[in-house]
């Protein structure tokens, strides 16, 4: 099982662009995703952004947290979707572009204000601006994390 | 550089479950799909969109939501596109969105189509219905 575990890890680093796949079966805060890949859990981390930790001491940004927990819960739970993988992170996630539905996810929540860009998660730069463009829409329209 | 031109005929359908969904009015857009489809032009105004964007509001020409920007692997070969609103349109029971589509290319000038024809997405009844085509994405484009 363990070297399913990491004959199935190795796959979707070497993995061609566009070729995983997978279901997701939880999701553990707005940025990071568990999903099932040929019946094994792989743990995703969404690149280029972070999300409001669940945690935070902060109440109003422990409640954007959650809020955004819920935003991702109520558009990945269960679903299949894309992922392409940009390597590891510290915590041995998958840095993972994650698609539905030709939606890049990541993109999707910074233009709601449910996350920001960081550069801890780096991504292409054609993707980086993407996000950097989605980020001044959410300050412009207050949305989430600029109200 | 060729001059770019698109010539989208969009076929939205919305892909609901009606007799459930009515039986259940407090489950907005249970089921429902957008999906649309296109027609590149004739050259050289034959260009292609990078991506499509989905343009939302609760009051009808008033699109305030966030743009859900759809990008294909393949934007021009593997019709129709699709998304699923009922995870892209999250909202209380019974609200009505007023959803266009455009087709969108950075290189072109300017990037963005003229919209499609608006589309009201009922939480309830969801039936058949066709989005004409947005137009006039002009511009030049290496693509």
């Amino acid at each position: 099982m363990r070297y399913l575990l990491v004959l199935t890890f190795i796959l979707s680093l070497t993995a061609p662009a566009n070729a995983a796949t997978g279901t997701v079966r939880e999701i553990l805060d707005g940025d990071t995703v568990d999903i099932s890949v040929n019946g094994t859990l792989v743990r995703l981390r969404f690149a280029g952004i972070g999300a409001p930790e669940l945690h935070n001491i902060v109440p109003c940004a422990a409640a954007l947290g959650l809020a955004a927990k819920a935003r991702v819960v109520q558009l990945l739970a269960g679903q299949e979707i894309r992922y392409e993988s940009l390597g590891l992170d510290k915590y041995k996630r998958i840095i993972a572009m994650i698609y539905l539905d030709d939606v890049w996810v990541s993109e999707l929540l910074v233009r709601e204000g449910l996350a920001r860009l960081i550069p801890a998660y780096p991504v292409a730069k054609v993707d980086r601006a993407r996000l950097i463009a989605a980020e001044a829409e959410a300050r412009t329209a207050h949305r989430g994390l600029w109200k | 550089m060729k001059d770019l031109y698109l010539s989208l005929t969009l076929l939205c359908l919305m892909l609901g479950t009606a007799a459930s969904v009515q039986a259940q009015d407090n489950i907005p857009y249970a089921g429902g799909g957008l999906q649309w489809n296109w027609v590149p032009g004739t050259a050289p105004n034959n260009g292609t969109p990078t991506e499509y964007h989905l343009h939302c509001g609760t009051v009808s020409g008033s699109y305030t939501m966030p743009i859900v920007v759809v990008r294909p692997v393949a934007p021009s070969t593997v019709p129709p596109r699709s998304i699923n609103l009922s995870q892209f349109l999250p909202g209380p029971s019974g609200i009505v969105y007023y959803c266009t589509v455009t087709a969108y290319n950075p290189l072109s000038v300017p990037p963005e189509s003229d919209p499609s024809n608006e589309y009201p997405f009922v939480a309830v009844g969801a039936g058949n219905a066709s989005i004409a085509a947005p137009t006039n994405l002009r511009g030049r484009s290496n693509q």
